[in-house]
């Protein structure tokens, strides 16, 4: 069994490893996860409603290299170019001839670069209810609920005062950016935003099943998969938003599976790990692009109807902790990475270059290290065997640590699960 | 003293001290002086070429016998950069080893080189037996020799083998006395030939008698190389001139001509690989008949080991007229021609270009000459009946059109050519037409004591003399004479033609006497040989990029780089401010209507601008001679004058800096001029925040005979972003970003600054964009061109720029990228009013950054009586049939551009995630040439850093000097 669970495992991630993938560099609640409900299978017949709720704090975001922490709007690029800003165009159009009348003037690292800055706050909301069928099958519909906030944004333009080129990059761009990205067809940078909404509903179908061991210490092992759908239900990207994130998987639908294994020791100690995975299905519409090579991901003008293949996300999820060793009450501590690879862009018109869109750095590979305390405790120890109603309550915690081109975010939240 | 500032330091000190290593410097042979190169005079010297025009080497002969002279013929050396010997005391003569050399200790008589098919450079030589102490007839042979450098680290130890021919011998079949001039090159049929012209036996005089020409061929068999004797009449292996003389058919008209023996060598050959003819220039009396006459140029061709001569123009032609011809004269006249080349310029056309003409060697050794060729090829055609036909590669009719070629399928031009020879006086350029006059006008030299120009060589569109003279001028014929380098480019018509040329013109920057020179066209370098007179010519020079330092001429002395005009620029316009922005160079031509000048009489300046300040720099005066400009060198510094608030300073040194008063607020300062009106020259400068002029509380310029003094900026107007100024004798032209405003001169006015101005062009109205933006502009009399965000616009038909209300059109320029972004002109004289608006040649580049693209269109200014559909073309360059187009692409974007004809520069800021550089296009482009693709421009390497912005290529009209201003301050090639 072992050897077959290392062999899924390998596979799994030699595709992940070569796919070109990624969404959002950011860590939904799933509620389909194993953690969320009960440890233990439920018999033919059982009903879990679960109502959860997160939220984010100490919001920052890190870049490609892994170490540079950095603000949230900061996860791409360290600055904003605006002068690349307007390249890319054609010559004719409005901002083409901005652009030429910018010609000649050189990138010395800070004309036309501005800092942003913000604050992002994010909670999620969520309700799901789950079915037990024959056999260790259970089906599973989850509806969840976010709300995200972006406010306090600031643009530091680094452009100095000294040359024309300075002078002329303040005057037609950086001088009053916002208004000019606007007039340029870009989203409104400096004004910050709150969204609320559905985010993508999914629905999954998992098998799971104890296999107890008659061993001196290991007692049990439990095997679960799972295959899912997710509906693309939630918010998309806001293209006309600084930094407006979908709520789910941007419109894409998405086919969920997995699985765990779980190890039980001395009835009590548990470990194991669950594998996560998400293929995506590519989705057209429209969408903002790069125009040329050296602009930067906040200040694109450009938005064309363009198809994206998602890249292969994949999670995987290692703990250790003990069950019901204080009658109902359970803990674990757990690490956990996330990773999607590179979304590659196909421009559906002749406007622009797909290569040069697909320079993208918020199209690359991002991932997200975790790690996370996770209590629960099952009020059916305290009830009568009988009762109809089995309340369970869990508190967890989330610290991300480390990571590239994402933000990281801790997060605090429960649930609350009722089994009847 | 922080880590910080210890490191600056160092890498300040490093950087001066590399920058020291790319002055123009002396090139090392065997004398122990520095400032020389050889411990002897030098004679001829060779230039040979590569791939691409790019210099390949130099070989210089000894002028003079030398005991035991190992450099009596020297090769440069790239691995050793210096000269290495060819005379040393051991050689493989003959293919035999360790025999004693015969070169050694000779004075060199003719050198010359070719390639061979594997592209290997082959040198040949005359030992000169005839001027020398005690002259030996009969001697005198052609020698094929290799050299080679075992070790670089050991530069005088070379291996060396000669080869020699027999004695040639004359028409007649005898010994000939001397040679009197060679050339090799490749013939048809892959035979490497050098071919000498021969005196006959018993006699020094060339082209009398038996002289003749003959061929020698290099072999090689399992024994070694060999020189085998050709008979150039038969064919047929043998050692017998083909004669040569004044019995010529293809030389005389009517009776026997004299073929005169003024100025050695009296004959001057060139071969031109392209055409496959042989031009043969003598200088010639006509028999003095009524229906007599002479041809100073013979062509050649060869048929099977045959040399044919072809007549460069009927003998009708010669005789008739009024004896107007370049190259032919009639009825006892004489024809002087000295030295004879050809070009194949840039819209593929080919032409003879002869020093000499009509005249006698007083009346014309300072004139050069160009004269369209027929080219018979015939792309597809399998016969090649055109390498036999005796009406290809002659002078063609200067009344005909060009016809292009093009590939039947594809439509690609692939040749253009003149097709008809002329057949009467009127179709053949007469002396006085301005499209033969190469340079507009006489050489800077002086005719007295049969004084000739040294060397005169061709690339792309351009020609070059050097003139190794004292300065002087001559008041009976008003004609100044200068040494150096001079250069003349032309201008092209409508159809590719050769319109006129522009007036001589210094380059190599500086004033040396030149003996032979060659332009290295890849990155603008310039190698030459000099001395201070004809007797001690021992030096050989090259000109580099960088910052010059202590090279004794822009760099400062040859012992402190600080004086020098570089670092002050340096100093003065600190990179942190941006540099210099702006750089203006003004000739002493004073005319009111004139190329951009001085203002003062018999003085060069250069203005500089920089953030809020601007620098006014004297660069050459007419102090040696009037009509001259001696440059200056060295030290720039020694009492620099400055003021603070905004006033001309007093001083007495070559520099004036301004800074303070009105100049505070308006930033940095990108344009500057000097404009002038009839009486009074001003200062103008421009920048992000306005604009003003210098001038006396009155609001007058300054006088051609004083620099200013008392004299203050005052702002003009209330502009913002301007971004040129120009003057045009009547009218003040200030270019922002979003108009054109016409202002008249007037003294009130600038004393006010309010000035009267019209708005002649708005750029959101004339481009229908509010975001279009103007940024660059010509003025030349009635047309005014506009670089816009949409492309280039002209006065429309039947306006003109002073008019009231002018009118606008656009110019369509397909294929570009969009925007035109900078404009520059070449002009055949200093009067704009004729050399640009009725001969001039505007290069526009068309320039995008948002795609990062940039083209080079070119056109031709002949605005006549009112502008009108003809005034203002494209020179047909194009690619595919019925499209005129861009001369090149350059594949990134560019934002200046520079173009004297030979050299290509255009320059790029540090954009699109690229270093900024300094780019010199493939020398060999032509019209219809994939440039880009095939042979992209060089980035040269001029120590200016990799981040910041770029001026313009300018050249220094005191030193021709090439300079580069920008946010480093000043880079320059002398």
């Amino acid at each position: 069994m072992f050897r077959y669970a290392r062999f899924f495992l390998g596979t799994l991630l030699l595709i992940s490893g070569q796919s070109l993938c990624a969404t959002l560099a950011l860590d939904f609640i799933k509620p389909y996860d194993r953690y969320l409900w009960t440890n233990e299978p439920k018999s033919k017949g059982t009903f879990q409603i679960d109502v959860y709720g997160a939220s984010s704090f100490h919001e920052r975001g890190v870049r490609w290299d892994h170490t540079k922490i950095c603000n949230v709007l900061q996860i791409w690029q360290c600055d904003q170019n605006a002068l690349a800003m307007v390249q890319g165009f054609d010559p004719n159009s409005t901002i083409g001839q901005l652009a030429a009348e910018l010609n000649g003037i050189s990138d010395d690292g800070v004309r036309g670069h501005l800092i942003p800055s913000a604050h992002f706050h994010m909670a999620e909301f969520g309700i799901s209810g789950k079915y037990w069928l024959p056999h260790g099958f259970s089906l599973g519909l989850f509806f969840p609920f976010v709300r995200m906030q972006l406010n306090n944004v600031k643009w530091c333009d680094c452009t100095k005062e000294q040359t024309e080129a300075d002078l002329l990059t303040k005057d037609l761009l950086t001088g009053n950016l916002a208004q000019n990205v606007c007039n340029l067809g870009g989203p409104d940078i400096c004004s910050g935003w709150k969204r609320t909404g559905i985010g993508d509903v999914s629905a999954v179908l998992r098998w799971e099943q104890d296999f107890p061991q008659s061993k001196p210490i290991l007692t049990n092992v439990l095997l679960s998969l799972y295959l899912g759908l997710s509906l693309p239900t939630g918010k998309t990207q806001d293209e006309d938003r600084l930094f407006a994130l979908p709520f789910g998987y941007d419109g894409s639908p998405g086919i969920l599976f997995g699985g765990s294994l779980n190890l039980v020791w001395k009835h009590h100690f548990c470990g194991g790990v669950d594998l996560n995975f998400t293929q995506l299905m590519g989705d057209t519409r429209l969408r903002r692009v790069k125009t040329s090579y050296d602009q930067t991901e906040l200040l694109l003008l450009a938005k064309t109807s363009a198809h994206i293949d998602w890249g292969f996300l994949q999670r995987y999820r290692l703990y250790l902790g003990a069950n019901n060793i204080i009658r109902g009450f359970s803990f674990d501590v757990n690490y956990q990475f996330q990773k999607q690879g590179n979304n590659i862009l196909t421009i559906c018109t002749n406007d622009y270059i797909s290569t040069i869109a697909n320079s993208a750095e918020s199209l690359k590979q991002w991932t997200i290290h975790q790690f996370g305390v996770d209590l629960s405790y099952d009020f059916g120890f305290d009830f009568a065997e009988d009762a109809r109603l089995t309340p369970s309550i869990i508190f967890f915690y989330r610290k991300a640590f480390k990571g590239c081109r994402a933000i990281l975010a801790d997060k605090w939240g429960f649930s609350f699960v009722f089994s009847f | 003293m922080n880590a910080n500032r210890v490191f600056a330091r160092l890498i300040c000190f490093l950087f001066f001290s590399t920058a020291s290593l790319f002055a123009s410097r002396v090139i090392p042979g065997n004398a122990s002086s520095a400032t020389t190169t050889f411990n002897f005079s030098v004679g001829p010297v060779v230039f040979p070429t590569g791939a691409n025009q790019v210099l390949a080497t130099v070989v210089t002969g000894a002028g003079e016998e030398q005991v035991g002279n190992t450099f009596s013929i020297a090769v440069y050396s790239g691995a050793a950069a210096q000269f290495i010997p060819v005379g040393v005391a051991s050689a493989t003569l003959n293919n035999q080893e360790k025999q004693s050399n015969p070169l050694t200790g000779q004075k060199i008589k003719f050198l010359s080189s070719c390639r061979n098919q594997n592209d290997k450079l082959l040198y040949f030589t005359v030992i000169d037996k005839e001027n020398i102490s005690a002259p030996v007839a009969q001697q005198e042979r052609f020698n094929y020799f290799l050299v080679e450098l075992p070790d670089r680290t050991k530069p005088t130890e070379t291996n060396v083998e000669v080869v020699q021919s027999d004695i040639p011998q004359d028409a007649a079949g005898a010994p000939a006395d001397y040679i009197a001039g060679m050339t090799s090159f490749r013939v048809p049929g892959g035979q490497d030939v050098v071919i000498g012209a021969v005196t006959p036996n018993g006699s020094s005089a060339f082209g009398a008698g038996n002289s003749g020409l003959i061929a020698a061929y290099l072999t090689k068999s399992q024994g070694g190389y060999n020189l085998k004797m050709q008979n150039l009449s038969s064919g047929e292996e043998g050692n017998q001139a083909i004669s040569f003389n004044g019995s010529l058919s293809a030389l005389k008209v009517g009776s026997d001509a004299t073929i005169l023996n003024t100025v050695a060598p009296y004959i001057d050959m060139h071969w031109d690989s392209y055409l496959q003819r042989l031009y043969l220039a003598v200088s010639v009396t006509a028999a003095a008949g009524a229906t007599d006459g002479a041809r100073s140029i013979v062509v050649g061709r060869f048929e099977n080991g045959k040399l044919k001569f072809q007549k460069i123009i009927p003998d009708a032609v010669v005789t008739a007229g009024s004896n107007t011809n370049i190259i032919a004269t009639k009825t006892g006249g004489t024809a002087f021609v000295h030295k004879v080349r050809t070009m194949q310029t840039t819209t593929r056309l080919n032409y003879l270009i002869v020093n000499g003409g009509n005249g006698a060697i007083g009346e014309t050794a300072n004139l050069v000459y160009a004269i369209p060729l027929t080219n018979l090829r015939a792309p597809g055609d399998e016969t090649n009946a055109w390498q036999k036909d005796d009406n290809h590669g002659i002078a063609a009719n200067v009344t005909s059109n060009p016809v292009d070629d093009y590939n039947e399928k594809t439509r690609r031009l692939r040749l253009r050519a003149f097709r008809s020879p002329a057949e009467s006086v009127s179709q053949l350029f007469t002396t006085s037409d301005q499209a033969a006059q190469v340079g507009a006008g006489p050489v800077p030299l002086i005719m007295s004591g049969n004084a000739t120009i040294k060397d005169m060589f061709v690339r792309d569109d351009s020609v070059y003399v050097s003139i190794a003279a004292d300065y002087d001028y001559d008041a009976g014929s008003s004609q100044a004479q200068q040494p150096g380098i001079y250069h003349s480019q032309a201008i092209f018509d409508h159809l590719g033609r050769i319109a006129a040329w522009t007036p001589w013109q210094r380059v190599g920057g500086s004033d040396d006497r030149s003996y032979g020179a060659m332009l290295d066209a890849s990155n603008g370098d310039f190698w030459y040989v000099t001395g201070a007179d004809d007797s001690n010519v021992n030096t050989v020079k090259k000109t580099l990029w960088g910052a010059g330092a202590e090279d004794g001429l822009l760099g400062g002395t040859t012992s402190d780089a600080h004086v020098g005009l570089v670092s002050l620029i340096t100093r003065q316009f600190p990179e942190v401010w941006g540099g210099a922005s702006a750089m203006a160079e003004f000739d002493a031509n004073a005319n009111a209507v004139g190329l951009p000048n001085s203002g003062l009489t018999g003085t060069t300046t250069i203005l500089l601008s920089g953030y809020e300040k601007c620098m006014f720099v004297e660069t050459g005066d007419n102090s040696e001679a009037t009509g001259t400009i001696k440059p200056y060198t060295g030290d720039f510094s020694t009492d620099l004058a400055s003021s603070t608030d905004g006033s001309f300073p007093s001083g007495s040194g070559r520099t004036f800096v301004i800074s303070g008063g009105s100049l505070v607020g308006l930033g940095p300062l990108v344009t500057n001029t000097i404009f002038s009106n009839s009486i009074y020259s001003w200062i103008a400068v421009g920048g992000a925040g306005g604009a003003a002029v210098l001038s006396n509380a009155s609001g007058q310029g300054f006088l051609p005979s004083a620099l200013p003094a008392g004299f203050t900026f005052k702002k003009i107007g209330s502009y913002k972003f301007v971004q040129k100024i120009v003057g045009d004798g009547q009218f003040l032209y200030i270019l922002t970003n979003k108009t054109l405003d016409r202002v008249i001169i007037n003294t009130a006015s600038f004393a006010t600054g309010s000035i009267q101005k019209t708005t002649i062009a708005t750029a959101s109205s004339l481009c229908g964009n509010s975001n279009a933006s103007f940024s660059d502009l010509i003025i030349s009399d009635k047309l005014a061109l506009l670089a816009t965000s949409k492309g280039l616009y002209r006065i429309a038909n039947g306006s003109s720029v002073k008019a009231e209300s002018p009118y606008w059109e656009n110019v369509a320029l397909n294929e570009s990228a969009g925007p035109l972004y900078a404009l520059s002109f070449s002009a055949s004289s200093t009067n704009l009013n004729s050399g640009l608006a009725n001969g001039g040649q505007v290069y526009g580049l068309s320039s995008y950054w948002g795609f990062d693209q940039a083209r080079i269109y070119r056109f031709y200014i002949n605005e006549g009586s009112s502008i009108s559909d003809t005034s203002f073309r494209n020179i047909s360059d194009l690619f595919v049939e019925g499209t005129d187009t861009y001369f090149a692409s350059f594949g990134q974007m560019r934002t200046s551009y520079t173009d004297d004809g030979s050299v290509r520069f255009s320059t790029r800021p540090a954009i699109c995630g690229r270093a900024m550089g300094l780019f010199a296009m493939s020398p060999n482009t032509i019209v219809g040439s994939t440039m880009f693709s095939n042979t992209p421009d060089k980035n040269i390497d001029a120590l200016m850093g990799t981040v910041g912005s770029l001026g313009r290529v300018v050249r220094l009209s005191s030193s021709g000097a090439w300079l580069l201003n920008g946010s480093f301050g000043l880079r320059v090639n002398e």
